[in-house]
C-alpha cells in the first residue's frame, strides 16, 4: 500500500469507520457533557484537534528519540499522560500569551482535555500501529476531526431530543444514551464505503 | 467500627461511581462486552483505586498543595503501568480483551477524583475502604451490563453458549448496544428509585457525565494546574 | 523569608522529583521480573502457532526477506524440510487479524490459523471459524475462489488478504 493510500485510509477510518466516540467509546465523557449547546461543542472540537494532533507529534518525538534509546517503553502510559498534561497548560499559556481570540474561544475547554481519555489513546494507539511520524501526526488530526464531527452531530440529535417526551426514567441523561446508540448505528454504515475504496 | 462500613458501602451504594456518580463511562461502554473481562477491568480498576488512595493519603502531609495534581497523576500512572505489566505477562488474554482501555484507567476521572476529594483528606484505613467499594461498586456495575450484553449480544456467559447459535442479537455487542445498555441501566435505576419515592436526576452534580464533573472538580482544584506547568516539565 | 523560599519553591520541586524517582524505581524493578515472561509468552505463542498450522513439525528457522516488499511479518522454513510457515497481518473491522499460514514445499495450504481477536465479537469472529478457514486448506497459488462472509466482510477480506499476501510471499522466497 502506498504511502498517500495509507494516510487516505487513517483518514477515513478515523473519522467514520473507527470513529473514536461512536465506534471505539473514547472520550465518551466530554461527548456527553459538552454536547448540549453548539458553542461548546464547537470550541471543544477545536481544542481537541488542535491538542490531539499536537500531543501525537510531540509523544511520537519523546517515543522515538527518547524513550526507545533509554530502553523505557514499558513507561509509555506514565509518560505521555505528563508529556500532554505539560503540553496542554503550555498551549493555554502560549494561547493566552499570543493569541489571544483563540484563548477566548477554546480556553475554557484546554483543561478539561487532560482527562479526555481520547487524547491519551491516540497518543498510546500511534506506538501501538508502530505509525511513523507522518502517519501520527495524521492520525492525529483525524481522529480529532472524527471527534469534532461525532459532537457536532449529537448536538444538533440533543437539540430534536428537547422537544421529545421520553417515558419519565428515560428522561435526561438515558434517552441522551439511546440516542447516541441510534447514532453511532449509522455510522457503522461506512464500513462497506471503507471496503470497496481500500479493499 | 460502624462508620468504617459506612465508608466502604458508600462506594456501592450511595455514591456509585457509574451509576450516580457517572465517572468513566469510557471504559463501562467498551468493555462490558464481555463478563470475563469486565471482570478483569473491574479488579484492575480496584486494584489501582486502593492503592492509589493508600499511597496519596500517607503522602498527603508530605505533598504541597501546588503539585499535588501531579503528584497525584505520577502515583495513579505508576499503579496503572504496573498492572499492565503484571497483565501482560500472566494473563495475555486479559490484556487482548482490555486493549488500550487498560492504560487508560489513569484519566479516569474516578481515580484522580477520590484521591483528590477523599484520599488527601482522609487517613489511610479510610482511604483504603474508599477505594476498595468504589472499586466493588464499579465492578458490580460493569458486571451487571456485560451479563446482559453477553447474553443478548453473543448469547454466551463466559464463553458458556446459553443461546443457540443464531438466535443472539449482535448489535447489542457492538457499540451502540454499549450506549443503550448503559442508557437503560440508567432508567432502570431511576424507575426504582421514583418507586421507593426518592428522586434522582441523572444530571445532577455532574452535568451527565464526567466532563462536566471534571469542570466542577478543577473549579475546586482550579490554580493547582495552571500553575504547576514548570514542575510538570521539570 | 528563606524558610518561605524553600516552601514555596524548592519542596515542590524536590517532592515531585522524588515521587517521579520512587515510581521510576519501582515500575523498573517490575519490569525487570515481567519483560522476559512477557517475551517467553510471545515466543512461546508464535511458535505454537507454528507448529499448529504444519502438523508434525519441529523447530523453525526464520527466512531472511523483505517482510515490508512482501506486505508479511515474517516466514519461517522448518528444518526438517516439511515446509514454510508465513505470517502476515491486514486490517480488519476493528483492528488487525493476523493470519499464519502452513504451506507443504509445493505451496499447498496445509493449515491456517487467524487472530482475530481485536475484532468486534460477533462480527469478526465469523471469519475466525474452522468452517470458513476450512475453504482454505488445499488451495494453492492462490486464493481467489474463496468468498468472503456477509456479516463479516471486513474480517474475512482481511484473513483473504492476509492468505494472498502470504502465497505471494511464498512464491518469491521459495
Amino acid at each position: 500500500m502506498s504511502e498517500v493510500s495509507k494516510l487516505l485510509l487513517i483518514t477515513f477510518s478515523m473519522i467514520f469507520t473507527e470513529n473514536y466516540v461512536l465506534v471505539q467509546f473514547l472520550g465518551i465523557c466530554p461527548f456527553l457533557g459538552v454536547s448540549k449547546e453548539f458553542d461548546s461543542c464547537l470550541g471543544m472540537s477545536g481544542a481537541v484537534i488542535f491538542v490531539m494532533t499536537l500531543a501525537s507529534a510531540v509523544t511520537w518525538l519523546v517515543y522515538t528519540f527518547l524513550m526507545v534509546p533509554l530502553g523505557l517503553e514499558y513507561m509509555s502510559t506514565i509518560i505521555f499522560i505528563l508529556v500532554i498534561a505539560a503540553l496542554v497548560q503550555f498551549v493555554e499559556i502560549v494561547l493566552k500569551k499570543f493569541i489571544r481570540p483563540l484563548y477566548e474561544s477554546l480556553g475554557v475547554y484546554l483543561p478539561l482535555i487532560t482527562t479526555n481519555c481520547a487524547v491519551l489513546a491516540v497518543t498510546l494507539l500511534n506506538i501501538e500501529e508502530h505509525y511513523n511520524f507522518i502517519e501520527s501526526v495524521v492520525d492525529g488530526l483525524t481522529a480529532g476531526i472524527g471527534f469534532g464531527l461525532a459532537l457536532i452531530l449529537f448536538c444538533g440529535v440533543r437539540k430534536a431530543l428537547e422537544r421529545a417526551k421520553p417515558p419519565k426514567p428515560f428522561e435526561g441523561l438515558p434517552i441522551t444514551l439511546v440516542a447516541a446508540a441510534l447514532t453511532s448505528m449509522t455510522f457503522m454504515g461506512f464500513v462497506g464505503i471503507a471496503d470497496r475504496l481500500f479493499g | 467500627m460502624k462508620e468504617k462500613w459506612k465508608i466502604l458501602t458508600n462506594g456501592i451504594f450511595k455514591e456509585n461511581p457509574v451509576l450516580i456518580l457517572l465517572l468513566g463511562c469510557c471504559s463501562v461502554l467498551a468493555v462490558s462486552v464481555t463478563v470475563s473481562g469486565a471482570l478483569g477491568m473491574g479488579i484492575a480498576l480496584t486494584f489501582v483505586l486502593v492503592c492509589s488512595n493508600v499511597v496519596i493519603s500517607l503522602l498527603r502531609k508530605l505533598i504541597p498543595d501546588k503539585v499535588r495534581i501531579p503528584c497525584y497523576i505520577v502515583v495513579i500512572a505508576t499503579f496503572v503501568t504496573l498492572v499492565q505489566m503484571v497483565v501482560e505477562a500472566f494473563l495475555p488474554e486479559l490484556n487482548k480483551a482490555l486493549g488500550v482501555f487498560l492504560a487508560l484507567i489513569v484519566v479516569y476521572c474516578i481515580v484522580l477524583g477520590r484521591a483528590e476529594m477523599f484520599a488527601s483528606k482522609h487517613g489511610v484505613v479510610d482511604s483504603f475502604l474508599d477505594g476498595l467499594g468504589m472499586g466493588i461498586g464499579y465492578t458490580i456495575v460493569i458486571l451487571g451490563i456485560a451479563l446482559v450484553r453477553e447474553l443478548i449480544g453473543n448469547g454466551t456467559i463466559l464463553d458458556q453458549r446459553i443461546i443457540p447459535e443464531g438466535y443472539q442479537i449482535g448489535i447489542i455487542s457492538q457499540t451502540p448496544g454499549g450506549f443503550m445498555m448503559f442508557g437503560f441501566a440508567i432508567a432502570l435505576l431511576v424507575f426504582c428509585l421514583g418507586k421507593k419515592g426518592k428522586k434522582f436526576d441523572p444530571r445532577i452534580g455532574c452535568d451527565g457525565a464526567c466532563a462536566g464533573c471534571a469542570r466542577s472538580c478543577e473549579n475546586r482544584i482550579q490554580e493547582a494546574p495552571k500553575a504547576n506547568a514548570e514542575e510538570v516539565k521539570a | 523569608m528563606k524558610n518561605s523560599l524553600f516552601r514555596e519553591m524548592i519542596k515542590p520541586v524536590l517532592v515531585l522529583t522524588l515521587i517521579c524517582l520512587g515510581a521510576a524505581a519501582l515500575l523498573g524493578a517490575v519490569n525487570k521480573v515481567t519483560a522476559p515472561i512477557i517475551e517467553e509468552n510471545a515466543l512461546q505463542k508464535a511458535q505454537e502457532t507454528r507448529r499448529q498450522v504444519l502438523p508434525g513439525a519441529g523447530n523453525f528457522t526464520e527466512i531472511d526477506c523483505d517482510k515490508e516488499a512482501l506486505d508479511i511479518t515474517g516466514a519461517f522454513r522448518e528444518e526438517n524440510g516439511l515446509g514454510y510457515v508465513i505470517s502476515s497481518s491486514h486490517k480488519g473491522y476493528g483492528g488487525q487479524v493476523v493470519v499464519t499460514l502452513g504451506l507443504s514445499p509445493e505451496g499447498k495450504i496445509l493449515g491456517i490459523s487467524v487472530d482475530v481477536s481485536t475484532e468486534t465479537t460477533g462480527v469478526g469472529s465469523k471469519a475466525g471459524r474452522e468452517d470458513y478457514l476450512s475453504r482454505y486448506i488445499g488451495l494453492s497459488g492462490s486464493a481467489d475462489q474463496v468468498d468472503t462472509i456477509s456479516g463479516a466482510t471486513y474480517s474475512s477480506a482481511a484473513v483473504k488478504s492476509g492468505v494472498q499476501a502470504a502465497l505471494a510471499a511464498f512464491e518469491a522466497i521459495k
